[in-house]
């Protein structure tokens, strides 16, 4: 009932906190609207569902929707399944897209002290802020966020 | 309350009663009930014109449109009931004194030709306030399907009659009679006819028939007595009519007018005439005689409802402005678009909602301009300044202290719908930066082209088909539209959203 017309909505017209879990998920992989993917991924984040860590996963292995949307999975696979975030990094830092890349760089800084105790994870760590570094500041559409990461790395 | 309510007993043997008189249409003129079912339904027919008994598949279906008007006559009330051949359907739809649509269902999950209950919902919703009743009546008959011709304005009885007319032809005719009938086109050929026919209650002669059918249908044959007795009777058939049948005679007689008209020649003049990118758009009539004694109503599309709201913020469709009517065959020159209309306050369902949202529309597509002049050009104001600083503290603040961050779900919540906003935002960024490299500038005149080029996109969507995928050249690139569509429970194809990627 709820999703019937719902693509005729603009996103921030809609509930999303009415919508059950498994719709929520068909929003996203469905990624239809890319504004509702995005926000149906995030309600699922906030009601800590069961299905977040497999649909993030899912959205980052099989390149689902856009960078925007592989951005926001990444973070919240990173809240709920670091092990597995961390393994994304690994195979990932260097061929990723920006978008995601920049993603990754500001949830390495928030977790600055996991990193730090790692060898491993802190080489990592320095390799991506160093292809982040190479990347032009005004090819991110909000530039303060670049800043934030390149003043905040301390790694 | 009173009127004629019919019940489904058994094999179609019902019992009708009534009492007041209808206000909504004639007196129901009797007291009691109805010995026999026949007696009845010429009743309600007579006092709604509405079509009472339809077959489907072979099945009878009893439909009612019921008209009622209280004793104390505080209100009227207009119902429209479906009865499937096993499960009481039904369907309300009235209005009271104070011109209030009201709507009340029973619990039926599905209704004859209106789908399920959810649609019918947003149908209703999508009624104009201050609707009177008699008009209620049409407009809930309409929604139902059973309308009859008893209740269409002449213009009305002529555009449906017009639109039987192609199936008539001979199969090379029909799909150009097909092609040339649009919307628009009937209107303003039925605006036209309904003079004709008003011209002939009066007593307007043949000399005024050939005129009629020179300068409406821009053909007149050699065979110009059968054609003028063909067009005669087509018009004065149609604008008589009652039932659907009689529409379809109609039909026929223009048809056959038609087919004489082209066999005879007649094609030679129509193409020396139109064909070239002549005025066929002016098909004012101008008959001879005396002026019709009866006024010709506008023109308005059938199944939409006739009491303009509001001028200034319409609520339902606005009537679609009238197209110049297509020339037969192929013109020369290229015929001009005509601009879409922009309608304030278009109604979009959701669920038990109606979300107004101002649109282009031109025929039956609806572009949001918003997502033209604001979505796609990183203008929307989702993620603000301030949302920008909240959300770089918040983040500081769960580095700072994780645990203690965690610890309060507020702040979490917070956090992701600041994430959320910021990364649509940055998607509307990125498409207006797309446009901006291809070189079509944020100008209003860059921005009613995009419109114009995704209406003409949503011609060409089906149930389907939903997503339909333009491409736009700039001075610098090309970029492709992917735009996204519904099918509104009116028909309207309604473009949802709008992706944008730069052709590499």
């Amino acid at each position: 009932m709820l999703l019937e017309n719902i693509y005729s909505q603009d996103s921030e017209q809609i509930d999303y906190s009415e919508i059950d879990e498994e719709d929520l998920k068909k929003l996203v992989l469905d990624f239809y609207d890319p504004e509702i993917a995005t926000s149906a991924l995030s309600e699922l984040s906030i009601r800590k569902s069961k299905l977040i860590i497999d649909l993030s996963n899912t959205i980052l292995k099989d390149s689902i929707g856009d960078n925007f949307l592989q951005s926001l999975a990444f973070k919240s696979l990173y809240e709920f399944e670091k092990n597995k975030a961390i393994e994304y990094i690994k195979n990932n830092y260097l061929k990723c897209d920006k978008r995601i890349l920049l993603s990754i760089m500001e949830s390495i800084i928030i977790d600055e002290n996991y990193f730090k105790n790692n060898l491993e994870l802190k080489i990592i760590a320095r390799k991506a802020f160093e292809r982040l570094k190479k990347i032009p500041k005004n090819n991110f559409n909000i530039p303060e966020d670049y800043e934030w990461v390149i003043k905040e790395f301390s790694l | 309350m009173s009127g004629v309510e019919g019940r489904n007993i058994g094999n179609y043997d019902a019992t009708f009663w009534g009492t007041n008189e209808i206000k909504a249409g004639k007196p129901v003129g009797k007291a009691e009930g109805y010995a026999t079912l026949n007696q009845a339904l010429d009743v309600a027919k007579a006092t709604t014109g509405a079509e009472v008994i339809t077959e489907k598949n072979g099945k009878f279906h009893l439909n009612e449109v019921r008209g009622t008007s209280y004793s104390d006559e505080s209100k009227s009330e207009i119902s429209v009931r479906a009865y499937p051949s096993v499960n009481f359907s039904k369907f309300v739809a009235f209005t009271d004194d104070h011109n209030n649509v009201i709507t009340q269902f029973n619990n039926t999950p599905n209704l004859e030709k209106l789908g399920n209950i959810d649609q019918v919902k947003a149908k209703l919703a999508m009624m104009p306030n201050n609707i009177p009743a008699n008009q209620a009546l049409k407009v809930a008959g309409t929604l139902l399907g059973v309308a009859s011709p008893a209740t269409y304005k002449t213009s009305e009885k002529l555009m449906e009659s017009l639109k039987m007319m192609p199936k008539y032809l001979p199969n090379e005719l029909k799909s150009k009679f097909e092609e040339m009938l649009t919307p628009k086109n009937l209107a303003i050929l039925s605006a036209t006819l309904a003079v004709y026919a008003a011209s002939h209650a009066v007593g307007v002669g043949e000399a005024a028939d050939a005129i009629m059918l020179g300068v409406a249908l821009g053909f007149l044959g050699a065979d110009a007595i059968k054609v003028g007795k063909d067009f005669y009777n087509f018009a004065t058939v149609a604008a008589n009519a009652k039932t659907t049948p009689e529409l379809e005679k109609a039909a026929k007689h223009l048809a056959d007018g038609i087919s004489t008209a082209l066999i005879d020649g007649a094609m030679v003049a129509v193409g020396s005439r139109v064909g070239r990118g002549g005025k066929p758009t002016t098909i004012e009539p101008k008959p001879t005689g005396r002026p019709p004694t009866t006024p010709v109503e506008p023109t308005k599309p059938i199944g939409r409802p006739s009491t303009p709201v509001e001028p200034t913020k319409p609520i339902g469709r606005p009537a679609t402005p009238v197209e110049p009517a297509k020339p037969i065959g192929r013109p020369s020159t290229p015929v001009e678009a005509t601009k879409p209309t922009i309608v304030e306050e278009f109604p979009v369902p959701y669920g038990n909602k109606i979300n107004k949202v101002k649109v282009a529309l031109k025929d039956d597509v609806a572009v949001p301009t918003g997502k033209v002049e604001i979505f796609i050009r990183g203008k929307a104001k989702t993620f603000t300044k301030e949302m920008a600083e909240e959300l770089k503290s918040l983040n500081e603040a769960k580095k700072a202290n994780p645990k203690e961050f965690e610890a309060n779900p507020e702040n979490v919540s917070k956090l992701k719908n600041l994430e959320k906003l910021k990364h649509n935002f940055e998607r509307t960024l990125e498409m207006a930066k797309t446009l901006e490299r291809a070189g079509i500038e944020d100008t209003p005149a860059n921005n009613q082209m995009i419109i114009e080029k995704l209406l003409e996109a949503g011609k060409s969507v089906t149930k389907e088909n939903k997503t339909i995928t333009t491409e736009i050249k700039g001075s610098k690139g090309t970029v492709i539209f992917e735009s996204k569509w519904d099918i509104l429970p009116d028909g309207t194809k309604y473009m949802n959203t709008v992706i944008l990627k730069p052709k590499k």
